[in-house]
């Protein structure tokens, strides 16, 4: 019965869109709230990866020939990780300047 | 053949980055890498003038090119030569990344040339993120004490959540209409008016460019990222991201014609950018955390021609912002002349320079003149028409509330001229002169701050047209 039930749930678009705006919005919260510039790096990386599960869930259960959604994520990944090499690069130096990543630590900017 | 005619100033702008790339693994020139930039950009400007009247549509119909895309592409293009005109002396950058800041230069102008011509979400987020981490490289690159690293990553961090935001609405417009193609999202959208959802997502996917714009509540980064990178960067900044996010949003907003609700949500930011961008201003002690300021609050009157949705608005919005590129141009020309060893000027730098160099100083008078909306310049008119378009659609105390607001903003704008013409230095003055290159770039702006404020009907014109192209 138990297993019947988790297969209609993820037989439903619905499923996949809750679970993606969830973990968008955990993604916001992390980037606001955390303080660590790693930790809000992961939540940004949180946040485009349930714009993939968007994406694919849509592609699945909308226009399953076309494999459009399919390619969009594709992008969305490879970009995210340029993204991400240049964002620890930057991580690095402003360690290398502060000895830390917190990103209160300098305040030298008033914001 | 022709095909790649059409795509020409994109193609000469991508093949001199890379050549910028090539170089930067030889030996450092800065002088060579000035001139080649200079003479890239010019045939930019050149190719983009001989294409403004192409029609066409590239890649299997994912890059369209039209009059709106291309009129963009010629105001960038001349932007660009801009400058890179004013990057002739690069002496806040290390000598070391000197051929890297054309490379990056280069690479983020190509990304903000493909973005008007983008009829499809994923083009558009190639080309947006090929801008953006081109940006997210130069601010960090000034040499010195580090805050450029903090005003990096912070930049980083909420341009890159700006554009998860923005993928999640193109996720949610791409399951309603079932296709990634902006024309066809358009007309779908436009039957029988916008649902919730699609006015959500239609929102969402806007979020990334008023985020370029600088607009309240997504400004935060404008005054500490005007205020660490370098001087030439942040004129990058201050104008070509401008001018393209404009260009994006004329595509995107007009889906919701007839929307109160986005009416009403824009019109909200307006207010909040006009009251927060104007009063935070006044405080500010440092030259380009002021003009950060003063963009959130143009992004407001900029945000009142959206507002109007009729395309009265849009040619207003047009003719402002490609007067608003030069106006900025202006004051930067004046920034980087006068800080010569590029550190960041303070309001009490300015003290004086009527008497060191009459031309800079009646560039900065008209430019932020303009700035502030005073006839008879550019930005008066400019003013005019988004104001005007506004009370055609009946946002009568908007108009209102924005006209209070930029007398406020005289108060700002009025304290840098008074230094420049008023105040007297307690140190003697040493004259600054100027090479013709210079003068002539001095008057050719001043020139075109009066004359097309006087007559701004040739612009406007270009306005309509980019109006009736948008569809």
């Amino acid at each position: 019965m138990r297993g019947e039930g988790l297969k209609a749930m993820s037989d439903q678009l619905s499923t996949y869109l809750v679970l993606a705006a969830l973990l968008f919005s955990i993604g916001l919260f992390g980037l606001l709230y955390r303080r660590s510039l790693i930790g809000m790096l992961i939540s940004l990386e949180l946040m485009l990866n349930s714009v993939n599960i968007n994406l694919v869930a849509f592609d699945r259960f909308m226009t399953p020939d076309k494999g459009t959604g399919q390619i969009f994520a594709i992008f969305v990944i490879a970009i995210a990780a340029a993204e991400a090499a240049v964002g620890l690069s930057i991580i690095l130096a402003f360690f290398r300047r502060y000895k830390s990543i917190d990103v209160e630590q300098p305040g030298e900017l008033k914001g | 053949m022709n095909h790649w005619f059409l795509l020409s100033p994109e193609l000469l702008i991508a093949v001199s980055s890379f050549l910028f790339l090539y170089l930067s693994s030889h030996t450092k020139n800065g002088k060579r890498d000035f001139t080649l930039a200079l003479l890239v950009s010019l045939g930019a400007v050149v190719l983009s003038v001989m294409t403004l009247d192409s029609e066409g549509s590239l890649f299997s119909g994912t890059y369209k090119i039209n009059f709106f895309s291309q009129i963009f592409k010629l105001i960038l293009s001349l932007g660009l030569f801009l400058l890179v005109w004013l990057s002739r002396n690069l002496s806040d950058l290390d000598e070391r990344v000197g051929t890297e800041y054309f490379y990056f230069l280069f690479s983020a102008t190509l990304g903000f040339l493909l973005l008007p011509s983008c009829s499809e979400f994923i083009t558009l987020f190639v080309a947006l993120e090929l801008s953006s981490i081109a940006l997210y490289i130069l601010i960090p690159l000034r040499k010195g004490d580090g805050i450029d690293a903090e005003a990096g990553i912070k930049y980083l961090l909420m341009s890159a959540a700006a554009t998860a935001v923005f993928l999640y609405g193109a996720s949610l417009l791409y399951g309603m209409v079932k296709t990634t193609d902006l024309t066809v999202a358009a007309t779908l959208l436009s039957q029988g008016g916008l649902s919730p959802l699609a006015y959500v997502a239609l929102f969402l996917t806007s979020v990334a460019f008023f985020f370029k714009l600088a607009v309240v509540p997504f400004h935060f980064w404008a005054p500490d990222v005007y205020q660490s990178a370098n001087n030439q960067v942040t004129a990058l900044i201050a104008t070509l991201s401008k001018v393209v996010a404009v260009a994006i949003l004329l595509r995107f907003l007009p889906m919701g014609e007839g929307s109160a609700k986005l009416v009403f949500i824009l019109t909200l930011l307006a207010i909040f950018s006009l009251l927060i961008g104007n009063l935070a201003a006044i405080w500010q002690q440092d030259a380009k955390r002021l003009l950060a300021y003063s963009s959130v609050a143009q992004a407001g009157y900029l945000l009142i021609g959206f507002v109007a949705l009729s395309d009265e608005g849009y040619r207003a919005v047009f003719y402002y912002v490609s007067t608003y590129l030069f106006a900025t141009i202006a004051v930067f020309h004046v920034i980087t002349k006068l800080s010569q060893d590029g550190r960041n000027l303070k309001l009490n730098d300015f003290i004086g320079l009527s008497q060191r160099s009459p031309l800079l100083a009646l560039t900065l008078l008209l430019s932020l003149f303009s700035l502030a909306g005073i006839p008879p310049l550019v930005g008066f008119a400019a003013k005019w028409f988004v104001f005007t378009a506004a009370v055609e659609q009946g946002h009568v105390l908007l108009v209102l509330f924005a006209f209070i607001m930029s007398v406020v903003s005289l108060y700002y704008y009025l304290t840098l001229i008074k230094k420049a013409y008023v105040d007297k230095s307690d140190q003697p003055l040493t004259a600054l002169s100027l090479t013709w290159d210079e003068q002539l770039v001095s008057i050719g702006l001043i020139l075109f701050l009066v004359l097309f404020g006087i007559f701004p009907g040739w612009i406007l014109n270009l306005g309509d047209k980019v109006a009736r192209a948008i569809g």
